[in-house]
């Protein structure tokens, strides 16, 4: 039977030709979106690590000299301690939950900086220096954004507990202390190995955004002189402050309870001039993510249309010329339903034929280093997955286009159709 | 008149298989209407309406590198309002200059403390002379109000609104950083959040203590300024970039360890266009490589299913061309009445696809640009776009009725009138 409709198609290969030419192309193309897709997905699937939910983002700033009545001189000296009593002050408020503060290292924050980090001691035998990206947090931060550790335990309790407290994240972790415990080693930021810390805690997951892959993190905690250090020197208005509220608010709820508490929202020249949802914060850094997948979307379905508009133009001007041969075959005994039978097949051969010619592009596309491995390893899930994607929707989109079609030869009265013959 | 028979074949063609030539007529308006939304995106980021009419003479200046000459730091970022003041603003040959730095600040009443934010343009008087914006009331802040750092600002329609409710805003206070700040104007909203004229409140920068104290970092050359210059003639635009050079050269010999440099130079609008940046400069090749070769995939898509449908349907005329062909016509006549049968079906797809990519681009506006971007018809109806329209009529025909046409040519007279359909060799 296969090899009859082979032999069927082949003598039509004239104007299958084309037809399977769009057919080779457009699964060609789908299998590429579906496999971008398919990693998007599942990156976007993966635990964050965090929870972002209620959480906001409060700018500071600080008077103009002339405002605050103090002399420009001494305004810096101690942006710490002003910092710190805000932070206080704010967690005061009957709605707030929790204060945090950080520098670029916000969920969401732009931030983007490296530095390395050496093992101290354990079995670190060829494990040397790696770059993790630092995250500078206080240590509620672990609080607010729901981050615990390997055994569900709270971080920040024992973050500050602990004198120089390093946390890491589980990839980092991996990195240096594979297959064990990180918890309880020492390492360092300096090469000569001085100055270290202990790490105290392992966060399981972490991302900077939902399309990345884990990343390897060190948490540096800013607690005591730290907090000062950092304060001090990169300026108390640069600080991410940030708050989760005890409800969901929106935003000109959440205008509404600074514009009431604004009294409160100042420390010495320190004060909130401004307020963000962390949500919007990720709305804003995914946009142009989720535009591209979008706009795959669209030229995926640009593809399957033009493949329907194909099929159903092709395959219909090819019933009407096989009216006689369709006559003879139901005057020989063929049901209705066979007929359609091998119109439907006729067009699911086509498009099984396409398959050594996608193997192929799907190979040198591959050697080509076109695929991306670096979020995810290529593997045989991702591979069926994302052909069975491709072929699933063309052969969707040829039973579609063949329908008409097969529905017209399958009326036709077997007397009016030898007539053609 | 041919014209009329070709158009009276197209309609007998209808009539016959109405489903055929429906789904090619369909297949041609979905291919153009795609490929329309692309012209339509690079004509709205390309072709100048208000408050941006003049874009054809900008030039534009974002990136600005400080290099340490001993080695040291590198800074990559915008420029800081010392460079400003002195490489842009000495220059004659441009008919306006402006500097802008945007930023986002709540905006408060003097009786009442608000924390939503606004888009900031600080800028400078240029401005006004570069972009024009409609004014609702008021006018633009003057040369003597950025001068003297007198707290005045323009506002946005809409920020009026929000703050104002529907009285008049001219003359009222607004406070921003716990300063008081006169309003003196209020401008119709921008269309597109995407465009460098786009703000909600328009400051002069003198205004505001950050942007204008010098930093000993990088000697005072990086900061938050980007340029817009305002030519008096596209020809102007080599001149401007020397004379931009000549200012430079002579502002770095003041500095002691850094020099000052615009990586990609002055950009015209084509350029930013095409997606330069501040730091990255696209060209002509680079982007016809990239964006050609995914417009002829998205052409030869739908091609391919017309040249089957033609193909098909020139099969069923076989005999009629036999007969035409029998009766002296030459092959280019058979060639040319193939190709002008099918222009009146693609011109008629085509026309479909036209207002099919403006509702396609309303549909798609908050992934291909913003969700706030608003499409007007001054960015929308341009002879562009139906220029654009006319050449993929031409070249969807050409791709997809050729070679069936030239199959059919090809076939001997005698075979044709048989009708056969197996070839002899």
């Amino acid at each position: 039977m296969l090899l009859h409709i082979f032999n069927m198609l082949w003598a039509q290969r004239r104007t299958n030709g084309w037809i399977f030419a769009e057919m080779v192309i457009a699964v060609c193309a789908l299998w590429i979106l579906a496999d971008q897709m398919w990693v998007d997905a599942r990156c976007y699937q993966a635990p964050m690590g965090y929870d972002i939910s209620n959480t906001w983002r409060f700018k500071l700033s600080a008077l103009p000299a002339e405002t605050s009545g103090e002399a420009e001189g001494d305004a810096s000296a101690d942006q710490a301690t002003e910092l710190l009593a805000l932070m206080e002050r704010i967690r005061q408020e009957a709605e707030v939950e929790e204060v945090a503060m950080s520098y670029w290292s916000m969920p969401y924050s732009y931030g983007n900086s490296w530095r390395g980090l050496f093992p101290l001691e354990g079995d670190t035998a060829g494990v040397h220096a790696e770059s993790f990206h630092v995250i500078q947090v206080s240590p509620e931060y672990f609080d607010l954004f729901r981050m615990r550790d390997e055994q569900g335990q709270s971080i920040t309790g024992q973050v500050k507990a602990e004198a120089t407290p390093v946390v890491l994240s589980g990839a980092a972790a991996e990195r240096f202390y594979p297959n064990r415990s990180a918890v309880g080693m020492k390492v360092s930021y300096n090469e000569d190995g001085s100055d270290p810390g202990r790490v105290v805690a392992v966060v399981p997951h972490f991302r900077s955004n939902d399309f990345d892959r884990e990343e390897t993190c060190s948490f540096v905690i800013l607690q005591r002189e730290v907090f000062e250090d950092f304060v001090n020197g990169l300026g108390a208005r640069n600080a991410e402050l940030c708050v989760r509220m005890k409800q969901a608010m929106g935003e000109e709820q959440m205008y509404d309870f600074l514009d009431s508490a604004s009294e409160r929202m100042r420390s010495g020249d320190l004060y909130v001039s401004g307020v963000k949802s962390i949500a919007k914060q990720r709305e804003e850094l995914l946009k142009s993510k989720f535009d591209s997948n979008k706009q795959r979307v669209a030229i995926g379905s640009f593809l399957l249309l033009n493949v329907f508009f194909g099929v159903a133009g092709t395959f219909w001007l090819r019933t009407q010329r096989r009216r006689g041969e369709i006559g003879l075959r139901l005057a020989m005994g063929s049901s209705h339903r066979q007929i359609g039978q091998v119109i439907y097949s006729e067009g699911l051969l086509l498009l099984a034929l396409t398959l050594p010619f996608l193997l192929l592009f799907a190979l040198n596309y591959g050697k080509a280093d076109q695929l991306d491995t670096y979020r995810e390893a290529y593997s045989l899930q991702r591979f069926t997955v994302t052909v069975g994607f491709a072929y699933l929707s063309m052969a969707a989109m040829i039973l579609i286009g063949s329908w008409y079609p097969v529905h017209k030869a399958e009326s036709l009265p077997p007397a009016v159709a030898l007539r053609y013959e | 008149m041919l014209l009329e028979q070709y158009v009276k074949q197209a309609m007998q063609q209808f009539r016959e298989s109405p489903l055929v030539t429906g789904l090619s007529v369909a297949g041609t308006a979905l291919a153009v209407a795609v490929i329309l939304v692309m012209v339509l995106v690079f004509q709205i980021n390309l072709a100048g309406f208000a408050p941006e009419s003049h874009r054809d003479r900008f030039l534009y200046v974002f990136g600005t590198e400080a290099n340490s000459r001993s080695g040291g730091a590198r800074n990559r970022g915008l420029m800081s309002a010392e460079v400003l003041k002195e490489c842009f603003y000495p220059l004659k040959t441009p008919e306006a200059v402006c500097g802008y730095a945007t930023d986002n600040c709540p905006v408060s009443l003097p009786e009442k403390h608000l924390m939503r934010e606004y888009a900031f343009r600080w800028t400078d008087a240029g401005y006004w002379q570069i972009f024009d914006h409609t004014f609702v009331e008021g006018a633009p802040f003057t040369q003597a109000d950025f001068d003297a750092g007198i707290r005045t600002v323009v506002l946005s329609e809409e920020t009026a609104r929000k703050l104002f409710g529907n009285e008049s805003a001219v003359g009222r206070e607004v406070v921003i950083d716990f300063k008081s700040y006169r309003v003196c104007g209020v401008v119709k909203e921008v269309p597109n959040p995407l465009m460098v004229s786009y703000g909600h409140v328009f400051a002069p920068y003198t205004c505001s203590a950050d942007l204008i104290t010098p930093s000993t970092y990088g000697e005072n050359i990086p900061g938050s300024f980007s340029v817009c210059m305002l030519a008096r003639s596209s020809a102007d635009f080599e001149a401007i970039r020397q004379e931009l050079q000549g200012q430079v050269e002579r502002y770095n010999k003041g500095k002691r360890d850094t020099d000052l440099s615009f990586p990609v130079g002055a950009l015209t609008q084509l350029d930013v266009a095409m997606g330069s940046e501040g730091l990255k400069k696209v060209d002509w090749k680079g982007y016809l490589v990239d964006k050609g070769l995914f417009l002829l995939f998205l052409l030869v898509i739908p091609a391919l299913n017309l040249i089957g449908v033609i193909q098909s349907s020139l099969q069923k005329r076989i005999e009629e061309i036999g007969m035409r062909r029998a009766f002296g016509a030459t092959r280019w006549d058979i060639i040319n009445q193939v190709l002008s049968e099918n222009m009146v079906m693609t011109l008629i797809g085509t026309a479909i696809g036209i207002v099919l990519s403006i509702g396609m681009l309303f549909v798609a506006r908050s992934f291909l640009f913003n969700a706030e971007v608003r499409l007007t018809v001054p960015m929308l109806i341009r002879p562009g776009l139906f220029l654009a329209a006319f050449v993929l009529a031409f070249l969807l025909n050409l791709l997809s009725a050729m070679i069936p046409a030239w199959h059919t040519m090809r076939k001997p007279i005698v075979d044709a009138i048989y009708g056969s359909e197996s070839e002899k060799k």
